[in-house]
């Protein structure tokens, strides 16, 4: 019918009409036809990459090799003074005594006169517990072992454990009275408090980082470690030194006469004949802390050498008997 | 038919029923009659030998008899056989057969009682002793008699009192919404909780303060407001003693002081006032008035909507404002002189009291050092750094912070009692007179009771034309404190001074953990009564 159609067949309705234009759905991504693309772009692409390669600036690439080069140096460096290390040890090893001197080096404290007290300025501020019954004497001393090297500053205050206040030696006023001798400027604060604690008095530096220090020989010993000068401490007068004041912390906690008669002689034998106990040529830590302690027991009974040392002592630290 | 037919035998059966019932009933009567008779006959019989010796006083009476009163705290056996009488509060009372227990409580002494039938005690008096209610008030006439074994329970351990004559003064209702008994049980920690055998039963904070009066009544409470007592005249005792004049200063005020911020308003005729904040302006005044050292005690009123453990919306300040010559240290020196005087003055004469307290609620015991221990703000920043804790050098202190500063401060110095001094200058209010060696600093000063601040002061400005200065750097409209300003423009000493709560320092003291409970009537944003 329509046009020349061979009347062989039936003609037959289309099933379906396509539209003359397709509407594509707009709520999808659209992509590039992936079948359009040829063989040859994709190769184009690949030079493009290459191209991009070559073109990053080169200083990239150096500045890469040259971190590696320092930390490689660094390496060689560290490995350098692990050997420096490894040599200097096995030297001590052989001579463990001899060479003890160089054992401070180690030691985070550069050898000034007072090293830790004054770290970036800081004043230390250091909290003292004392039994008005047993009162640490060699307080006293600090200024005669110290004083030049030492600015202390000392507030006393009583704790509210001690109801009557008028126990304590009044000789600890001398304390506070040298407050307003040194400038306002103080290394060290130290805050006395007379409180219900044991014989033994106590240290408390930070209570975050240190437990506290018991013991009045152990706080003559912390601030022997602190002050004297790094090159005298020789290990084997550490050592005496050390044995002197353990000797007179089992002489204030003997109980029995027995014993306190053969602390006294072994301590009288340490003086010897001697001036002072350490056998140094002034009067040191050693002879504080037994001072200290003869001071609190004056029912002991004491050698003659003895009782002269200990008018020695009176007079070195300006406190009458 | 057939229904109506039953009707008639039902109700023969049913007055059979009856019969039998009322029968039974009859027999029950006569029984009960009987047993009645023949206890009225034994009544008869018997005769109360104690008539005249037991019953209720009306509130004309009083009861007959020269004996003087003693009190229990007195009951020692050094009394022993004597005849004493006594007024006290029932306690607890417990009746078993012919004899009946009780404890008869005088604030916070308790001791205990024996009522048995004797030839001079009657079942009747024993039962009239057993029914009285608690926490009814009891004259009783009794002889004093030593125990072998020590009453645990009371507070008169070695002796005990045998009934003669009981009278009832003042009756209370047998229901009570508290028991005295449950109000006083020691607090104890949540994990011992479950080992306590027993009751444990508690009474909540609100019941408490609802029913304020009885809640009073326990021996905590009754050493709380002695202790609270304590710390007023002390405060009174130790400045008067330093000459200090006691000042009283107004409530009601017309502009609203210290910035404005939380004052209540009220209507004031046919305007409106405010009830004051702090009493500092008329402090200063009465120093600007050559008073020279004033302190205060009053109702201080803030509208703080804060329902904290430490806030109240009304509380009892202590103030003192003085005049110093060279430094306001003199000031500082004098407050601190004030506290360790306070606190000396409770550890030595109220022991007793802390130790009533120590019952009930886990009381540690304040430690302080004499003379106070001072720490200067930077000191307190680094100890602070070296606990970990970021702060700036001009930072104030959070409310975390201070606990921890507290709690170092305690580890190092064992004090819970310390000044914090120089504090920067940028965190005061206007009035606060800057530091003259360093701008950055004031000489303003915060007191801390265990990790807490109890007291903030200052030397304040005494200067009109510099206070208007600083208060324009902190932008504060001149109108607003112009009456403050002006209270210096006729010359005034350099002054410093400061304030606490009475109640925040209590709480502090015995280390409790709500100022409810150291406020007698505490008012709160959601507490007006009782």
């Amino acid at each position: 019918m329509n046009g020349p159609v061979p009347n062989k067949m039936y003609q037959i309705k289309p099933v379906f009409c396509l539209p003359d234009s397709l509407e594509i759905a707009s709520n999808m991504y659209k992509m590039k036809n992936i079948h359009n693309t040829s063989f040859q772009a994709s190769n184009s692409v690949k030079e493009e990459n290459t191209v991009a390669l070559e073109k990053t600036p080169k200083n990239e690439y150096d500045d890469i090799h040259k971190r590696q080069k320092i930390i490689l140096q660094q390496l060689t460096d560290l490995q350098n003074q692990m050997s420096l290390f490894r040599n200097r040890l096995s030297s001590e090893k052989v001579l463990p005594v001899k060479n003890s001197a160089s054992v401070p080096d180690i030691k985070p404290n550069s050898p000034t006169m007072k090293p830790s007290f004054e770290q970036g300025g800081v004043i230390y501020d250091i909290v003292i517990n004392a039994n008005p019954n047993h009162p640490p004497y060699s307080l006293l001393a600090i200024n005669t072992l110290w004083g030049n090297k030492l600015k202390m500053r000392v507030t006393t205050h009583f704790h509210s454990t001690i109801s009557t206040i008028d126990k304590v030696d009044e000789l600890f006023q001398v304390l506070q009275d040298n407050n307003n001798n040194g400038c306002n400027s103080s290394s060290l604060n130290i805050t006395l408090v007379w409180k219900e604690t044991g014989p033994d008095c106590e240290l408390i530096i930070s209570p975050l980082h240190h437990t506290a220090i018991r013991g009045e020989v152990n706080l003559l010993r912390y601030l022997e470690r602190h002050l004297s000068p790094v090159d005298s401490q020789d290990a084997i007068a550490a050592t005496r030194l050390d044995s002197l004041l353990d000797r007179c912390h089992c002489l204030r906690h003997a109980t029995t006469a027995k014993e306190k008669k053969s602390i006294v002689k072994a301590l009288n034998a340490a003086l010897g004949k001697g001036a002072w106990i350490g056998g140094t040529k002034e009067m040191g830590v050693a002879d504080v802390a037994l001072w200290s302690v003869l001071r609190c027991d004056r029912e002991l009974e004491l050698t003659q050498s003895l009782t002269k040392w200990v008018e020695r002592c009176n007079g070195a630290i300006g406190i009458g008997a | 038919m057939g229904v109506e037919n039953i009707q008639p035998e039902d109700q023969q059966a049913k007055s059979k029923k009856q019969q039998k019932k009322e029968a039974k009933d009859a027999v029950k009567a006569a029984k009960k009659e009987e047993r009645k008779s023949a206890a009225d006959v034994s009544v008869v019989e018997e005769k109360d030998v104690s008539t005249g010796k037991y019953g209720n006083l009306s509130f004309t009476e009083c009861v007959a008899g020269l004996e003087s009163y003693v009190d229990v705290k007195n009951l020692t056996p050094e009394l022993k056989d004597k005849t004493v009488r006594l007024r006290g509060r029932l306690h607890t009372s417990r009746a078993k057969g012919k004899q009946c227990f009780l404890v008869i409580r005088q604030q916070f002494h308790t001791v205990q009682g024996l009522c048995a039938v004797n030839d001079s005690v009657s079942k009747q008096m024993v039962k009239f002793v057993s029914n009285i209610t608690k926490e009814s008030i009891v004259d009783v006439l009794a002889t004093v008699v030593t125990v072998k074994a020590k009453i645990e329970s009371c507070t008169q351990k070695e002796v005990e009192l045998h009934v003669l004559e009981a009278w009832v003064v003042s009756a209370a209702k047998s229901q009570l919404p508290l028991l005295i008994e449950d109000a006083s049980r020691p607090v104890k920690d949540d994990n011992d909780e479950e080992e306590t055998e027993g009751l444990n039963i508690r009474v909540s904070q609100d019941t408490r303060l609802d029913n304020r009066v009885l809640d009073l009544r326990t021996p905590a409470n009754q050493a709380i407001f002695r202790l609270e007592a304590g710390v007023c005249r002390l405060f009174r005792d130790v400045l008067t003693g330093k000459g200090f004049v006691e000042i009283h200063t107004p409530k009601i005020i017309g502009a609203a002081s210290e910035g404005g911020a939380n004052v209540f308003t009220v209507s004031y005729f046919k305007g409106s006032a405010y009830l004051a904040q702090s009493p500092q302006l008329y402090k200063q005044m009465a120093i600007a008035a050559d008073f020279d050292k004033v302190f205060t005690v009053g109702a201080v009123f803030r509208a703080e909507d804060s329902n904290t453990h430490r806030h109240l919306t009304e509380f009892v300040g202590l103030d003192l404002e003085m005049a110093f010559k060279r430094d306001y240290h003199e000031v500082l020196d004098t407050i601190c002189d004030m506290f360790t005087a306070l606190f000396k003055g409770l550890r030595d004469e109220f022991a007793g009291e802390i130790a009533a307290v120590g019952r009930q609620y886990p009381v540690e015991p304040f430690r302080f050092l004499q003379p106070a221990l001072k720490l200067e703000f930077p000191t307190a920043v680094s100890m602070l750094r070296q606990a970990g804790v970021e702060i700036g050098d001009e930072d104030d202190l959070s409310t975390p912070n201070e606990k921890l500063l507290g709690r170092l401060v305690k580890a190092k110095y064992d004090t819970d009692f310390y000044v914090l001094d120089k504090f920067p200058l940028a965190v005061r209010p206007f009035y606060t007179m800057p530091d003259p060696t360093n701008n950055k600093y004031s000489n303003s000063y915060d007191v801390f009771m265990r990790g807490e601040e109890i007291m903030s002061g200052a030397q304040r400005i005494h200067d009109a034309e510099f206070l208007t200065k600083r208060a324009t750097e902190h932008g504060i409209d001149l109108e607003k404190i112009k009456a403050y300003v002006d209270a210096f423009r006729f010359g005034c000493p350099p002054h410093a001074g400061g304030g606490i709560g009475l109640e925040r320092v209590v709480m502090l003291y015995l280390g409790l953990d709500n100022i409810r409970k150291t406020s007698m009537f505490p008012r709160d944003p959601k507490r007006l009564a009782p």
